[in-house]
């Protein structure tokens, strides 16, 4: 894997923005996570690979300055970049707000699923979030836990996602051309970034 | 305090969550946390384990009595094993120890870029994903200082920025963060680029001197510390 210089520098500060931004949400009390935002800026800007590792660099940061539980979510981290460039490439998912709102909401989906093994492997079960309530109504009504914290990411995760994909497309949109044509390639100008 | 090598020091962390795995029963998930303790207190990473165990770990045992001890039992969900509550223990105590395997991992290594540099060359992890790792280590506080400025310039314009309001405000705070850190990505790559920082050797020799003895008396207790808690 060889990264341009220019590549290598923008990586490492959508690292730090992911790190940043989760850590300071956090800290004024914003009802979401947004700790995918750069890795959705770096899947659409730089590409599949770059996306991926800002992905998972991110949440190792993360474990070792904020908490060291964001060490397990490293591959939904690398699902959603692989997942943010497969539909802006193949289906321009980022070309207007009537097509952002599916795919956040198919992301959050999907981030909520990949999530699902690591809870119930590693955490018992719980996330430590709101999500925990979906899922003690689910067992309640008879579920088994697997199949309760699935469902209950499936129904949780898409608010966050949605937001942090809108977010980023209304980010992206606001941007002069002259900044965003730095990093000129096919996903920017099929979505209509340029 | 332990001067570990670095492949030492991967190898006792990765082996340290391993030993949280291989425990089967309550019992065994204690030795293996006592092995954790004698860890954090070694790499000096207390404050952070104390943190963590306080402010993030207890909501998590709560949410796990109330899902195992009340919800689970109260619907006859049968827990992996022995009681509901004796089960959101175990979970938690697992949680907890490979929280605290993983700071006596990654903490010390944070908090020294140059040891971070070292640890990642040794370790075979060097090149460009080495550098990425020191750079956004190093610009984590320049974004951060970036994003208070903008976050003090927004609610000095009367945006409040929290709650539901603050999700709606949420592009005009992020905008011109991510377009300075495009902006600012470039201009620095072409000066990195010019004075060959990617392509320098900056760390020719050990910034701090290893010890074998500490190394080896690392790895012999980690391995110890996973077959407690297999057999234990």
């Amino acid at each position: 894997m060889k990264f341009t210089t220019q590549q290598l520098t923008l990586m490492g500060m959508l690292i730090a923005l992911n790190v940043a931004v989760g850590g300071i949400v956090h800290a004024i009390k914003l009802p979401i996570f947004l700790d995918a935002i750069g890795t959705i800026v770096a899947a659409l800007v730089m590409g599949l690979a770059p996306g991926i590792v800002v992905g998972i660099a991110s949440f190792l940061i993360a474990a070792a300055v904020l908490n060291p539980v964001y060490v397990w979510f490293i591959g939904t981290q690398a699902v959603i970049a692989v997942f943010v460039y497969l539909f802006a490439s193949r289906f321009s998912a980022f070309k207007s707000i009537g097509r952002v709102i599916p795919t956040g909401i198919a992301l959050g989906i999907i981030a909520g699923v990949v999530s699902a093994p690591v809870i119930v492997l590693v955490f018992g079960g719980v996330a430590g979030s709101g999500r925990d309530l979906i899922t003690a109504g689910l067992i309640s009504t008879g579920q088994q836990v697997y199949k309760a914290v699935i469902l209950s990411g499936a129904a949780s995760e898409p608010v966050d996602k949605l937001l942090q994909t809108l977010a980023a497309f209304y980010v992206l949109k606001s941007l002069p051309k002259k900044v965003l044509g730095q990093f000129r390639n096919a996903v920017l100008e099929k979505n209509g970034f340029l | 305090m332990l001067d570990l090598y670095p492949p030492a020091r991967l190898l006792s962390g990765l082996l340290l969550v391993t030993a949280a795995f291989l425990a089967k029963s309550r019992f065994a998930i204690e030795l293996v946390y006592i092995g954790v303790l004698l860890a954090v207190w070694a790499t000096n990473v207390g404050m952070a384990h104390l943190r963590f165990v306080t402010f993030i770990s207890t909501p998590l045992l709560v949410a796990l009595l109330f899902i195992w001890g009340v919800i689970a039992a109260a619907n006859h969900v049968p827990p992996p094993h022995h009681s509901g509550v004796d089960y959101a223990v175990f979970s938690w105590l697992r949680i907890v120890v490979c929280a605290g395997a993983l700071q006596c991992l990654l903490v010390p290594l944070i908090e020294q870029p140059s040891h971070l540099k070292l640890f990642l060359e040794k370790s075979g992890l060097a090149g460009s994903l080495g550098t990425l790792i020191v750079a956004s280590i190093i610009f984590l506080p320049e974004v951060r200082r970036r994003l208070r400025q903008i976050i003090d310039a927004r609610r000095a314009q009367g945006y409040s920025l929290s709650g539901l309001r603050g999700i709606r405000d949420l592009p005009t705070l992020l905008m011109p963060l991510v377009s300075s850190l495009l902006d600012s990505a470039t201009k620095r790559a072409e000066f990195w680029s010019h004075r060959g920082v990617l392509e320098r050797t900056q760390f020719k020799g050990s910034p701090y001197s290893y010890s074998t003895q500490p190394s080896a008396l690392a790895l012999v207790l980690t391995i110890a510390t996973c077959a407690l808690g297999y057999f234990g």
